[in-house]
């Protein structure tokens, strides 16, 4: 599969391009389909806090740990008690499907996916000069 | 998919890859198109702030 990187207008108008696919994240009769960035920076799928009310996932309290962002600056998550499904589809496509723990984060800047339950399941190339990220099993 | 500068820091909903929403939260987005439009046909999507890095 391959996905055209997404065009963001950043600060002073700037044109940033990043690496972005239709992820579904699935819970039980729950869903939501998003567009997410392929972060090979972050160590886990980082949702923002909202997604697990969403998806109907009950968070538990006594389990906040603290992540470091770039520069150092921590940050509260969440681990989802139970796994939950991840889709990724194209037409033309067999739908990949497979089932990961994700993080969710107080304050997340965006649906980012990092190698625990997305890079590490994959074969993933980024192509800059093309903008165009390809996935494949 | 292009995202706005006016999108930077907020939700937005897309069908067929042309945003048709924004909402400063999840919910408040999800209560504006969940009367209008089935929820197969939206992709939500978290607009970063400024630059990123991580």
């Amino acid at each position: 599969m391959k996905f055209k990187y997404s065009e963001y207008i950043g600060p002073s108008n700037a044109r940033i391009f990043r690496p972005t696919v239709p992820i579904v994240f699935k819970n039980k009769s729950k869903f939501i389909q998003t567009e997410a960035i392929i972060d090979s920076g972050a160590d886990f799928t980082i949702l923002p806090i909202e997604m697990a009310g969403i998806l109907d996932i009950k968070l538990d309290v006594h389990e906040k740990k603290t992540f470091y962002g770039a520069g150092g600056n921590p940050f509260n998550v969440y681990f989802s008690p139970e796994s939950i499904e991840l889709m990724l589809r194209q037409d033309g496509f067999r739908t990949m499907q497979w089932k990961a723990k994700v993080v969710f984060a107080e304050s997340q800047p965006g649906i980012l996916l990092g190698h625990k339950g997305f890079l590490e399941k994959f074969k993933v190339t980024l192509d800059g000069k093309r903008k165009e990220a390809e996935i494949s099993a | 998919m292009k995202f706005e500068a006016k999108h930077q820091g907020k939700w937005v909903v897309a069908k067929n890859d042309k945003i048709i929403a924004e909402a400063t939260s999840l919910n408040k987005l999800m209560k504006k198109v969940q009367k209008t439009e089935a929820p197969e046909n939206l992709k939500f999507s978290l607009v970063p702030k400024g630059f990123m890095a991580g």
